[in-house]
């Protein structure tokens, strides 16, 4: 069970479902990866996917695989994290707008 | 025996029993099909039978079993070594603390942390294979051990963290 102060995505987090946002087919793990430039590592991709599953931001859709071995999931955006996206980037917006505000009534000061 | 009847014998159904019969040296014959076992005839008579009178019959017939056995033995010799090459190839790799991450990890945490790097580690060592590239493949596996054993020493320590903040609060 998930808090609602815990609900609000990280910076990576957020990083991740921009990437994730950008495709509505989904992604493998390793894509997001190589996305993100940087970003996330491939050590930690894992737990920040699991993190957004477990706030209901992402779906995993298993696969099937061309070859024997085990198939790679996929991770799908939800609506939930389109709405958390845009919610934060709203927020940042909002945040400058005020920034900008405050900084234009204080300069003739 | 008559000409006749070993003939009509040799064109019966039970075709390969008689030529396993012929052939006692060649088990394995009998795991070819009809199609090929007939195609190996076809060809095999045109070469020994052509221009023999009906009387040379079984003396061409013992001729063509030899052939025969020695053709199918030296197919299925290479089959096998060609098996063996494909059943290497084929084996997915596995991490051999799989038991233990099993044992000391929740299956949710197994499923969600452990799975998916496993997954990768497959899919990149088949791609190396498929372009012949074994060296790459090796260093998948390695790779992928890299980034299992990582997330299965956080995930212990999360969990015994957890465990101890649960009691003190």
């Amino acid at each position: 069970m998930v808090g609602s102060a815990n609900l609000l995505p990280t910076r990576s987090e957020l990083e991740v479902l921009k990437i994730l946002q950008r495709k509505p087919a989904g992604a493998y793990g390793l894509e997001i990866v190589a996305e993100s430039n940087g970003a996330t590592k491939r050590s930690s991709i894992y737990v920040l996917l699991g993190r957004l599953e477990e706030k209901g931001f992402v779906l995993v859709k298993k696969t099937t695989s061309t070859h024997p071995g085990l198939p790679r999931p996929i991770y799908i955006i939800t609506a939930e994290g389109v709405r958390a996206v845009d919610a934060c980037e709203l927020a940042v917006v909002v945040m400058r707008g005020s920034i900008c505000g405050q900084q234009r009534g204080k300069a003739p000061v | 025996m008559d000409n006749n009847e070993e003939k009509r014998r040799y064109s019966s159904s039970d075709r390969r029993h008689e030529i396993l019969r012929i052939t006692p040296y060649s088990p394995d014959l009998g795991k070819l099909s009809d199609k090929q076992l007939k195609a190996l005839e076809t060809e095999l008579k045109a070469t020994i039978i052509a221009g023999k009178s009906a009387d040379k019959f079984h003396t061409a017939h013992r001729q063509l079993s030899r052939a025969l056995l020695e053709i199918v033995w030296r197919r299925l010799l290479s089959e096998k070594h060609e098996r063996v090459e494909t059943r290497r190839i084929l084996l997915p790799p596995r991490l051999f603390y799989d038991g233990l991450l099993r044992r000391f990890l929740r299956p949710a945490a197994y499923k969600r942390y452990i799975v998916p790097h496993i997954a990768d580690m497959h899919e990149e060592y088949f791609s190396c294979l498929s372009k012949n590239d074994e060296a790459g493949a090796r260093w998948a596996i390695i790779r992928g051990h890299l980034y299992v054993i990582p997330s299965w020493v956080w995930s212990l320590l999360g969990q015994l963290l957890a465990r101890v903040l649960g009691k003190r609060i």
